[in-house]
């Protein structure tokens, strides 16, 4: 057999090889920042929840909390759809915690065959004028 | 040994440096984008902070609106411990105004990458005023 017969076929499996290598390499990489950055937006949206629970009388502030970070995540898209709050307040501070699965169906091949959760929580002193207990 | 043979193999081998190199830079791209997202959250944590040292007390207020710092200490700590962040300082600005510092972990969602340190502390500073309401981060 002769090297050119015994190489035939081999540049297109290296580069289906390659091909499938680079485009895990770009998955992993769109998921991660996805990732990341859903994790900011739920930070930003649980410190904007905390400030108007804060802000909130007693009875209202989990109402109040919950509708601030459900509308500021509904505002920055479609990454975090179904996010979970818990508002904790006590006499001092309130804290809000925001859960939220991302989506990452479409980057499976990047290695989030699980998916992933995140989750941040903001604390806020509770306004001493406006968010009392009346 | 004629071309063919002496380049056989090359190509799968610049592949797969090219490869793990794309796969390092990507990971430290992550690793530097999560650690600025916690120094983000440690900022918020200091605005926080800050905002809770200017919300004055009665007695605060009967005196003049002067911030206590020791009052204004008490209230930023009590936000700093909810938010998992160490109070590192509470600097009055005048009588009315609150310098706040705090320094928190920064933790990562992935395994760090190759040459990034395993921990790191970010801090955040904000300036709050008595009376002033501020959005915050």
């Amino acid at each position: 057999m002769t090297p050119p017969t015994r190489d035939r076929g081999s540049a297109g499996v290296e580069a289906a090889l390659a091909v499938t290598a680079l485009l895990a390499v770009a998955m992993f990489t769109v998921g991660a920042l996805r990732v990341t950055n859903t994790s900011g937006d739920v930070g930003s949206a649980a410190r904007a929840g905390a400030r108007a629970a804060a802000g909130a009388r007693e009875a209202d502030a989990r109402a109040v909390g919950e509708a601030v970070v459900r509308q500021a995540l509904a505002d920055r898209g479609p990454a975090c759809g179904a996010p979970s709050v818990d508002v904790v307040r006590t006499d001092e501070i309130v804290t809000v915690t925001v859960t939220c699965p991302v989506d990452l169906d479409d980057v499976r091949l990047g290695g989030f065959a699980g998916g992933r959760t995140v989750t941040a929580s903001a604390t806020e002193r509770v306004d001493p004028l406006r968010g009392g207990a009346g | 040994m004629n071309t063919a043979e002496r380049d056989r193999g090359d190509v799968m081998l610049a592949t797969t440096v090219l490869v793990v190199g794309l796969m390092l830079a990507a990971f430290a791209l992550i690793c530097a984008s999560q650690a600025w997202a916690e120094r983000r959250n440690v900022q918020g944590a200091a605005d926080a902070a800050a905002r809770a040292a200017a919300q004055v007390g009665a007695d605060e207020v009967r005196s003049g609106l002067a911030i206590d710092p020791v009052a204004a200490w008490a209230r930023a700590e009590v936000v700093a411990a909810g938010a998992g962040v160490t109070l590192v300082g509470v600097t009055p600005v005048g009588t009315d105004g609150v310098t706040v510092t705090v320094s928190g972990a920064v933790e990562y969602a992935f395994p760090v990458a190759a040459g990034f340190p395993s921990s790191m502390t970010a801090t955040g500073m904000a300036v709050a005023q008595v009376g002033v309401v501020a959005p915050g981060g």
